[in-house]
């Protein structure tokens, strides 16, 4: 999670607060940068040490399945020992999408970041 | 390129099968969706559902290749708008693909569910050197 290898404009650099890492992505998702997202949201969980990954989806309008796919592959990483993922602030085309799948109650939805850390 | 024809229009997508050409052409189906008057929980539908067909395709189907030919055509039906997808990818028997759990924690199959979710009609056809997907959405 070094910040000066950090270079991605699909999700920021990555904060630590005690078990969470917090991070905000942007703009739309889908096939031609979800590898981007995926590498940038798997290193954020590299060594363990995050028990609860907390990714401010605000900004992002639009995603797909293969960025849907990052998050349930993200989830299966936190899974075994006990964590999860939160999703803040999500836009309706993307609460929308995760209905669809189903997948809207295996994440914690909240609408802020300060609500995800007191969570 | 739309086309006026009595009641109907036709807008047609002639794009190679590179990811970086996914947003614009959902974009601009989208904008014929809303032109012709779809609600805006159809067009969401018909842009996500053809994003991710299209995707299947460029994965699935070229396995990653860029450079194949995809054809997308919209036509606005009397109180419908279908959508068909044509590529020369290798053929594939979509019933023959396991159904996604929906309880099931597992990255993969989320397209497919979308599209027999959102679409009001989907049909699959084989054909000798590729396939065609027919979609149809109502209007609202």
């Amino acid at each position: 999670m070094a910040r000066a290898r950090w270079n991605t404009d699909v999700v920021s650099a990555p904060r630590r607060d005690g078990d969470a890492v917090i991070a905000e992505a942007r703009g739309e998702i889908d096939l031609q940068n979800s590898s981007e997202f995926r590498s940038a949201v798997l290193s954020m969980l590299d060594g363990g040490a995050a028990k609860r990954l907390i990714l401010n989806l605000s900004q992002v309008p639009y995603m797909d399945s293969s960025a849907v796919a990052v998050l349930v592959e993200a989830l299966q990483k936190l899974r075994p020992s006990g964590g999860r993922v939160m999703l803040v602030g999500l836009q309706p085309r993307v609460k929308g999408l995760l209905e669809i799948a189903r997948l809207d109650s295996i994440f914690i939805l909240v609408a802020s970041e300060q609500q995800a850390l007191a969570f | 390129m739309a086309e006026g024809s009595g009641w109907s229009l036709t807008q047609q997508w002639k794009i190679t099968s590179d990811p970086a050409n996914l947003r614009h052409v959902r974009k601009e189906l989208e904008g014929f969706a809303k032109s012709i008057g779809m609600a805006d929980e159809c067009w969401q539908a018909v842009g996500l559902v053809v994003n991710e067909a299209l995707a299947n395709i460029i994965r699935h189907g070229y396995g990653g290749a860029v450079d194949k030919p995809i054809l997308v055509t919209a036509e606005q039906g009397e109180k419908e708008l279908r959508v068909v997808i044509r590529d020369w990818a290798k053929p594939f028997d979509p019933s023959a693909i396991k159904r996604r759990c929906e309880d099931e924690l597992k990255p993969g199959g989320l397209g497919l569910v979308c599209i027999r979710k959102l679409m009001d009609d989907v049909k699959f056809e084989s054909l000798p050197d590729g396939m065609v997907l027919r979609l149809t959405k109502k209007l609202a």
